[in-house]
């Protein structure tokens, strides 16, 4: 029995010669920003993308006792170009020990160039999507510049060029011309979906970066198709009810006035007549303060309120109206949802018309879309004049 | 070698009700939302998965109804005194087969997926071998002894379960679980049939266990009871999953309810990779679904052969179990050995419900009540 017992101890020892997946966390490359360019030099058919890793470099972070003031950049770049995205990050391993981990990856900046090529976008999509070790939150946004460029803007704040980014892109409460960070979870219900959608945009400019403006993409090609401006995408958040936070300016009588939107809501109906015309009324509640005024009258009395709340629905009014006829005649793309809304509300309606959209009959862009503001005036600040 | 002896080898009507929800939940909840979502539209998927599980209680109700007749019987007594003895042995064969099979079809799956979500580089013959030592200690033991793991075991999978729905509420998006009620009756037949009622299986353990309650009087209650753990939670998962990806991404994500997990993210940065936690626990929900399936399988064939000892039974199972485990080459032939084995299992449960209830009707064999 007990030379069993040994027997038995032996054959377990081999069990202990070791692990296949082990990987030391030093050993890991973690990776938190990933560019994606078209590679300045193309060669053959098939497009070449240069793909750009962030990787952190702990070292460089520093610990709070120390406050960081080390001489090392706390983050190391590296860009390889080829045409499949896996091989890219295969290759990494073969430039550098540690070799690429995306399960913390936070922001992916893809260059419009590459995005206005047909397909391209998609394609360089799939291993993002699909790659097991990629979450389903990375966030997406477009650079008008070259892609790996912004990877390289340092902030004062936030040492990671990547979490900066990131960490802006969350500021939807304080400015509506930012829509709702584009998670490429909801990137990948888009594609498969083929409704149209907005990308943020990024600007790099002179070693500092800014949200401006969004990209229209083409939810059947995933296609570039457009960019919007940042006043022209507060009216699209009006119009879909995501403002979160934002401001609006506009001329009184007085002079020009500031209203903070702290509250907007909306209310869409749609139908489709016998003629097979598409109908939408859009209704949006704001509600808000007076942030900013530039003349000296006294605000505080009901007509004045009343006025205000007239002249401010009015400019809205007018901004919504303006990009709902650039998305219908200029763009010729509904990228507000309305599809999907009419799949969610109208399914027996949405199945005749879903092939005819932005397409063949277009029932978006001959659609009659009309636009209500009732804007409210809460208060007017801590003060009623400053100046006298 | 002296093997420690529990007091007895009975269980209370307690044990069957959390027995149920132990062997229902195994590999089956994390790819069931992409089943259900790729037939329906919306959210409707609930449906069927309400139909299937009103279903299942009533299944599991009337086998434990059934059962309970006969107090202190094993499955191979009682059915031998209604069926003759010759097909009562060949049903018992038919459910160790079976039993046999999912043991194998669950640590395939799991070891499938752990390599990928896991294990890199790890051969999956590697991680099944392990996993199915696990199981077959915890089978070597007392029987009674699987009840308490279960006892054990279910309030944490639960909780895991729930504190991801929780959790994930903050993702959800109405409008995903819209439209609502849009799913043609075709595409519902077909997922209760398909997916609906299979996501239940595990109801046959009744036929073998209820030998071992005392007062199994309160025990088809306590089945029917059980089974409406699952019900709910799948229901809970399946509409978060749609509410939080949508239709269309739930029916291409292949294992959802492990995405579902990597959402989850305790605000602040504070606790990313959810879903490692959410893994372990799931091991020990597939852990006490292979290990129940087994025992069931030696149960059986132990009444079968009475005058072999139980070790010998399990030591010639474990390599079958692992080469029937091993043997589909991808995972598309383990899905169809997946759903053929759960349809066979179905029919044998449903077979051998109405012929016993049918053929002691007629002989009028006597329940003793």
């Amino acid at each position: 029995m007990n030379k069993a017992y040994l027997f038995l101890l032996g054959c377990f020892c081999l069990l202990l010669a070791g692990c296949w997946d082990e990987v030391n966390i030093e050993e890991r490359g973690f990776v938190i920003g990933v560019a994606l360019d078209l590679a300045e030099e193309q060669s053959g058919d098939k497009p070449i993308i240069t793909m750009t890793d962030q990787f952190v470099v702990p070292s460089g972070l520093g610990t709070p006792s120390e406050g960081g003031n080390n001489a090392e950049t706390p983050y190391n770049n590296l860009s390889i170009s080829g045409q499949s995205l896996f091989k890219i990050t295969r290759e990494m391993a073969l430039i550098q020990g540690n070799p690429p981990f995306y399960e913390h990856l936070k922001l992916i900046v893809v260059s419009e160039e590459l995005a206005r090529e047909p397909e391209m976008f998609a394609n360089s999509m799939d291993l993002l999507i699909r790659d097991h070790e990629m979450r389903r939150e990375t966030k997406v946004i477009i650079s008008d510049q070259k892609a790996k460029e912004l990877l390289e803007i340092e902030s004062q704040i936030e040492p990671l060029p990547a979490m900066h980014i990131d960490r802006v892109n969350e500021n939807m409460d304080k400015s509506g011309a930012l829509i709702e960070p584009l998670r490429i979870g909801n990137l990948n219900e888009y594609m498969l979906e083929k409704n149209n959608y907005l990308i943020p945009r990024v600007v790099p400019s002179d070693g500092k970066m800014m949200f401006n403006g969004a990209g229209v993409f083409d939810g059947k090609t995933n296609q570039l198709v457009d960019v919007i401006s940042g006043l022209e995408i507060v009216a699209v958040n009006l119009i879909t009810g995501d403002l979160k936070g934002g401001y609006i300016e506009f001329e009184s009588n007085d002079g020009e006035m500031v209203y903070e939107i702290k509250r907007a809501k909306s209310n869409i109906e749609m139908n489709i007549d016998e003629t097979g015309k598409l109908n939408i009324d859009i209704e949006i509640d704001t509600e808000g303060y007076i942030a900013e005024v530039f003349s000296d009258n006294s605000l505080l009395s009901k007509e004045y309120f009343n006025e205000l709340d007239k002249l401010i629905s009015e400019r809205m009014e007018k901004i919504t109206s303006n990009i709902i006829k650039k998305a219908q005649e200029d763009i010729g793309m509904d990228f507000f949802g309305f599809r999907k809304m009419m799949e969610e509300r109208h399914y027996k309606e949405w199945l005749k018309v879903k092939d005819n959209w932005d397409e063949g009959e277009n029932i978006f862009q001959n659609a009659s879309i009309n636009v209500t503001v009732d804007a409210t005036v809460r208060a007017t600040g801590t003060v009623d004049q400053t100046r006298d | 070698m002296k093997r420690f002896k529990y007091a007895d080898e009975r269980i209370s009507e307690r044990d069957i009700m959390i027995a149920i929800p132990s062997i229902v939940m195994g590999v089956g909840i994390l790819s069931m939302p992409k089943q259900l979502a790729s037939v329906t539209k919306g959210a409707d998927g609930w449906i069927p998965l309400l139909l299937g599980g009103l279903f299942a209680v009533f299944i599991s109700w009337a086998i434990a109804k059934f059962a309970s007749g006969f107090q202190g019987q094993t499955f191979l007594t009682y059915a031998s005194k209604i069926v003759t003895k010759p097909v009562a042995i060949v049903l018992s064969l038919m459910f160790a087969i079976l039993s046999i099979f999912v043991t194998a079809y669950q640590i395939r799956k799991i070891s499938n997926i752990s390599q990928q979500y896991l294990f890199d580089r790890t051969p999956i013959e590697v991680i099944a071998l392990p996993f199915l030592l696990v199981v077959v200690y915890a089978v070597s033991g007392s029987r009674a002894g699987l009840f308490r793991i279960n006892m054990m075991f279910m309030p944490i999978i639960l909780s895991i379960a729930l504190i991801i729905v929780v959790f994930s509420v903050g993702w959800l998006n109405a409008g995903n679980l819209m439209p609502v009620l849009q799913t043609p009756i075709t595409g519902y037949t077909q997922v209760i049939a398909n997916t609906g009622a299979i996501s239940y299986l595990g109801f046959g353990i009744l036929w073998f266990y209820l030998s071992l309650v005392d007062k199994p009087k309160k025990a088809p209650k306590a089945a029917a009871l059980g089974m409406c753990i699952p019900v709910g939670l799948y229901m809970m998962i399946f509409i978060m999953c749609i509410g939080v990806f949508g239709n269309a991404v739930t029916s291409n994500l292949l294992y959802p309810t492990i995405e579902l997990a990597k959402v989850v993210e305790i605000p602040g940065g504070f606790f990313e990779r959810f879903e490692s936690v959410f893994f372990v626990i799931w091991i020990m929900a597939i852990f006490i679904t292979a290990t129940m399936a087994m025992d069931i399988g030696i149960f059986a064939l132990n009444a079968i052969f009475k005058n072999t000892e139980k070790l010998k039974i399990i030591f010639i199972l474990t390599p079958i179990i692992y080469f029937v485990g091993m043997f589909p080459r991808d995972v598309m032939e383990v899905d169809l050995i997946g759903s053929i084995m759960s349809w066979l299992m179905l029919i044998l449960n449903i077979t051998v419900l109405i012929l016993l209830t049918v053929v002691a009707k007629i002989r009028g064999v006597k329940r003793n009540e």
